[in-house]
């Protein structure tokens, strides 16, 4: 390399050399970044395993759901005979009570039947 | 082991600023492109194994940045704040003119070129190591810088910028990379 060869390259590297960043460019890039000053570096390892925790993390998710929805389906299973027996001996007992009621009513009605006749029978009496 | 961005950031904005300082020519450009090139780096921080790595890295990526940017915005090499003499001038340059003159120069050249030239005199890169960072063949590194040095010296003597502080003309000769 000649002299003067070296001598437009030491032109260029002094023409080029580095410059300073603008005045709070470092702080700039933070900000931006929202970084904090230091943060660990991750375990090196390939991409899938990376992922692994992910799908570890929302499979539990799935998994409560899915137990959360058993553990409904389990209880609705569980109320719907219960209501239904419970109509039914609202509707048994209803039945009972108005078969009393009837009873009742026909008992009453049986003896006014045998005052209005008795009262017949002595008007009659007394007419003859 | 911890990644330390903030101190990546602090070790290695002046070499992105001034990348894309030298290439774009433009302060505003270059110190937006610098901040995206830093948040690209630190949302693939994961990938960043340390600060050799990171710094590697941040090269790569705004020179590749830079060209892309420079190809979308077209911008023209044009005399701009960049072109003001900066004060701190130590070094073997005594020319100020001169300086000015090389770097504009510098700006001027075909892209390709241009960021070899800055890689190799900015960041005194070896030719392997450019053809590396801008993924060619050494070969067509060491062309560009070849052509390069012709064109800069071919034109600095057409300007009448050929004398330097030595006496000596800067002939036109080969490139011994």
């Amino acid at each position: 390399m000649s002299p003067d060869h070296e001598n437009l390259e030491q032109e260029l590297r002094a023409s080029l050399r580095r410059t300073a960043a603008p005045p709070g460019f470092a702080e700039k890039v933070l900000a931006r970044a929202g970084a904090p000053l230091a943060f660990p570096k991750p375990v090196a390892g390939p991409k899938p395993e990376r992922l692994r925790p992910r799908q570890d993390t929302i499979l539990p998710h799935s998994r409560r759901a899915f137990t959360l929805a058993l553990a409904a389906g389990i209880a609705v299973m569980a109320i719907i005979p219960a209501v239904v027996v419970e109509n039914r001996r609202r509707e048994e007992a209803r039945g009972l009570k108005a078969k009393r009621d009837l009873l009742t009513a026909l008992a009453i009605t049986r003896d006014q039947l045998q005052q209005a006749r008795e009262k017949v029978r002595r008007t009659t009496r007394n007419i003859q | 082991m911890e990644i330390d961005f903030a101190g990546i950031v602090a070790e290695n904005q002046s070499m992105v600023f001034s990348l894309a300082l030298r290439f774009l020519r433009n302060r505003e450009v270059a110190e937006e492109l610098a901040q995206d090139v830093f948040l690209q780096c630190y949302r693939q921080i994961d990938r960043i194994e340390d600060a050799a790595h990171a710094s590697s890295w941040l090269r790569r990526a705004i020179c590749h940045r830079s060209i892309d940017e420079l190809r979308k915005r077209r911008l023209r090499p044009a005399i701009g704040l960049d072109d003001i003499p900066e004060p701190a001038a130590t070094g073997a340059v005594q020319d100020p003119m001169l300086r000015d003159r090389l770097r504009g120069m510098v700006g001027a050249l075909p892209e390709k070129a241009r960021m070899v030239v800055v890689l190799r005199y900015q960041e005194d890169l070896s030719p392997t190591e450019i053809a590396e960072v801008l993924e060619m063949p050494v070969s067509t590194v060491k062309s560009h810088l070849h052509r390069s040095l012709t064109l800069l010296r071919g034109r600095l003597e057409k300007r009448g910028f050929a004398k330097v502080e030595r006496g000596g003309e800067l002939p036109v000769t080969e490139v011994c990379l």
